[in-house]
């Protein structure tokens, strides 16, 4: 057998890959990927706390009346990909049918495999490879946001500007400015809305205890004190709460009604440390401790499918819960008999301007690079988005808020289930903030967040530690993106 | 050459090219709907310096193999040693521990989830009848990964597969010639079964240290049902092959996480020649090269 040695061969192969790693490192730059332009002059849209105003101009009416001369008569085949599925897919195309029936040559077809996060791969492929569908709707907010930093989703001002028959203000403030870049642009649209920080409750366990059903609690001290009351426990074993804070809840909401903000658009630096954001995690700490870390995940882990009768509320494990627009859905299609009513989110006491505060998510829409039928896909878009019956119809329909403040204050609103109408009040009165806001790299906000505040929750970080690692990760991420 | 071709070129188009695309988009910034930018080694220094999640998931992932691979070897040949004996019914009972490895893993790790459900599932509830305080599974940080590795063992079918056909190729004079000369049963598997059966327990370590380094559908399905957090509770589940995935499809820094797939690589290639050298030393081959 053979012994191994060093031979000039060996020395030589070792060199050259030596050399060749040298070479690459030295070739390291600090070269960026190009991001849209900063624009100094506009101020940036800070997609925190906004109120819905009443609408200064009507919503447009009926697609065959306000057809785009260049669009009318058009022969064409529009795909529509959707975040949706089943019941809920054809909920969504409800717009758009009435559109096809106005215009019997345009086609769209639907598909409703981009549900969740995974989605976005599948829309980044299709744009990458050059075959994206004409409009997409996605659930996946930041995903949205990221794909139009990385250029694949190219910005709508100019079919703004030029659709006299669109009204943008017409929309729901917050959810269109979080469709817009930190720099002013535009690249969606919001489909859809729910708050998730409406503040769900049994009333039947409420007059069980003697309280007013109708005088829910309105600050986060008073909502503790209450739902403390609904605690119970089995020996010394804590085995249900009146209140878990993050049953479906995100953190974030904790913050805003400390009125707290996580991006400071003027100095275009993300500020989890805020006074506001500490304060609410803070609040949210407490909150852990009290009941002890380990009992409330236990107690989480045991919650049921929410989009069934095990729904916690539904099934009488907790009194108060904080969820989104669809539990009035749920408790008409799983638990009819279950007696619930609806309140705002509860403030901090300490913070009486942040009264109203809450959260609010939707589905962007935007018009994906390399569509080759913009004006066609932009004139859907604009018919889906205003047209106020179809809104309407579609919010009913999925227990949703509608992205049109004319069809909330339309007088066929009044047909929506009363409940729901106090979801959609919320929606129009509160002060309802994205989260994470609208910058690049909010999907690294967004993930840093959950992981920092479930650490900090955990016991793991304080909360300064943890907001500061969010500061560390992102921001400069945001610096990069920033100077383009 | 002409006989090769198919395979040479689906090797060429699905293998080798696309290694040679993620190797030189390593070196770049890149998003896949712009062009990379070259950049050099800076993703794998930031990788290596800067990047402490980088070193929690190989952390974590260490975990698994270091626990993991012995928990689901030992499980999978003491099984083969019980579906070895001559019994009656026994094509059924290797039927039955064969089953969960075929079973598809996502819906597989949802029925886990809640069969280790801290407050309702049945596990817990037979620990709290005993007494004891039960776990929070996969609802806390500590337990999260002991969760995945039970789930590994109760699906060792195919390892055990493999340990099944590595008895069955012992040959039974070695234990008639033991038994004669007062060997017990230990003796026995120390003496004979064990060494006899190296050369398979050395391909299943391998193959196993090689899976759970790219440990990724049970740990990316098991955040799910934690509230949707990629990387479960406190990060305990965030493995390695999950923030690679993170980096690439959730932040679009696909040159980042192809790095993060060569450095992988490489770790992988460098454990699997440690172990191949080190088998050298307790692999026994009948066959011996000269």
């Amino acid at each position: 057998m053979s012994q191994s040695r060093l031979t000039r061969r060996v020395l030589l192969q070792s060199a050259l890959l030596g050399g060749a790693g040298l070479l690459l490192a030295s070739c390291g730059s600090t070269a960026q990927a190009p991001a849209p332009a900063a624009n100094a002059g506009q101020p940036s849209s800070n997609a925190a706390t906004t109120s819905l105003t009443t609408a200064s101009s009507a919503a447009t009416s009926s697609a065959a009346a306000a057809s785009a001369a260049n669009v009318a008569g058009k022969q064409a085949t529009i795909t529509w990909w959707m975040a949706s599925r089943g019941d809920d897919l054809l909920a969504f195309e409800t717009s758009p049918k009435v559109y096809m029936q106005s215009h019997p040559g345009v086609t769209i077809q639907f598909s409703g495999d981009i549900a969740g996060v995974g989605g976005t791969p599948k829309i980044q492929s299709a744009i990458a490879a050059g075959s994206p569908p004409d409009l997409v709707q996605t659930s996946d907010y930041p995903g949205a946001s990221g794909l139009y930093y990385t250029g694949a989703i190219p910005p709508i001002d100019d079919l703004i500007k030029a659709s006299k028959d669109f009204d943008i203000t017409t929309l729901e403030p917050a959810t269109t400015a979080a469709c817009k870049s930190f720099d002013g642009k535009q690249w969606g649209l919001p489909d859809q809305l729910y708050v998730t920080s409406d503040l769900f409750y049994n009333t039947k366990l409420l007059q069980d205890k003697g309280l007013d059903p109708t005088k829910p609690p309105t600050t986060l001290e008073e909502l503790e004190k209450t739902a403390a009351m609904f605690d119970v426990r089995n020996g010394d074993q804590l085995v249900q709460v009146g209140f878990h804070p993050s049953q479906t809840l995100s953190p974030q909401i904790y913050p805003f009604v400390f009125g707290g903000k996580f991006w400071d658009a003027d100095k275009q630096k993300v500020t989890p440390n805020d006074a506001g954001v500490i304060a609410g995690l803070q609040w949210l700490v407490a909150y852990y401790q009290k009941y002890g870390v380990d009992n409330l995940r236990r107690i989480q882990g045991g919650y049921g499918q929410y989009e069934s009768a095990q729904n916690a509320l539904l099934a009488g494990k907790v009194a108060f819960t904080g969820f989104w627009d669809a539990m009035v859905a749920y408790r008409n299609r799983y638990a009819p008999n279950v007696p619930i009513d609806m309140a705002w989110f509860p403030y901090a006491a300490a913070h009486p301007e942040a009264k109203g505060a809450g959260t609010i998510g939707f589905n962007p829409t935007f018009i994906p690079k390399g569509t080759k039928q913009r004006d066609l896909a932009w004139d859907i878009l604009k018919f889906n988005e205003t047209d106020t019956d179809t809104v309407l119809q579609t919010s009913i329909l999925l227990a949703n808020t509608p992205q049109s403040v004319a069809a909330i204050q339309s007088p066929a609103a009044s047909k929506a289930d009363p409940l729901l109408k106090k979801c959609w009040d919320y929606a129009a009165r509160g002060k309802m903030n994205i989260f994470p806001p609208p910058i690049p790299a909010n999907a690294q906000y967004a993930q840093e967040w959950k992981t920092q505040t479930d650490l900090i929750v955990g016991g793991k970080a304080t909360v300064q530690e943890g907001m500061q690692k969010i500061i560390d990760v992102v921001q400069p991420q945001v610096d990069k993106a920033l100077k383009g | 050459m002409f006989f090769i071709a198919p395979w040479v070129i689906g090797f060429v188009a699905f293998t080798a090219g696309p290694m040679a695309a993620s190797l030189y988009y390593s070196f770049t910034d890149f998003n896949v709907l712009q062009p990379p930018i070259w950049v050099g080694a800076s993703n794998y220094m930031h990788l290596v310096t800067d990047d402490e999640y980088f070193f929690q998931a190989l952390n974590n992932t260490l975990y698994m193999v270091v626990v993991g691979i012995p928990a689901t070897q030992v499980f999978a040949f003491i099984t083969a040693l019980l579906l070895n004996v001559k019994v009656k019914g026994i094509p059924a009972y290797r039927t039955l521990y064969f089953l969960p490895a075929i079973m598809p893993e996502v819906p597989i790790t949802l029925i886990w989830a809640w069969i280790f459900n801290p407050q309702l599932g049945p596990v817990n509830a037979a620990i709290s009848a005993l007494g004891l305080v039960p776990p929070l599974w996969l609802s806390g940080p500590t337990w999260a990964k002991p969760t995945l590795i039970l789930l590994g063992i109760w699906q060792v079918g195919t390892t055990t597969a493999i340990y099944l056909a590595g008895l069955q190729g012992v040959p039974q004079e070695m234990y008639e010639a033991a038994m004669i000369d007062g060997a017990g049963p230990l003796a026995r598997l120390r003496q004979i079964t064990i060494p006899l059966t190296s050369p398979v327990i050395a391909f299943n370590t391998i193959v196993g240290i090689i899976f759970f380094f790219q440990y990724f559908t049970q740990a990316y399905v098991a955040s799910s049902t934690q509230g949707g957090q990629v990387g479960g509770v406190e990060n305990s589940l965030l493995f390695y092959a999950v923030y690679l995935y993170q980096n690439a499809f959730q932040y679009l820094k696909m040159g980042y996480a192809s790095a993060m797939s060569w450095l992988l690589f490489l770790i992988v290639m460098a454990v699997t020649l440690l172990s191949l050298y080190g088998s050298s030393r307790w692999v026994y081959y009948e066959v011996r090269q000269r």
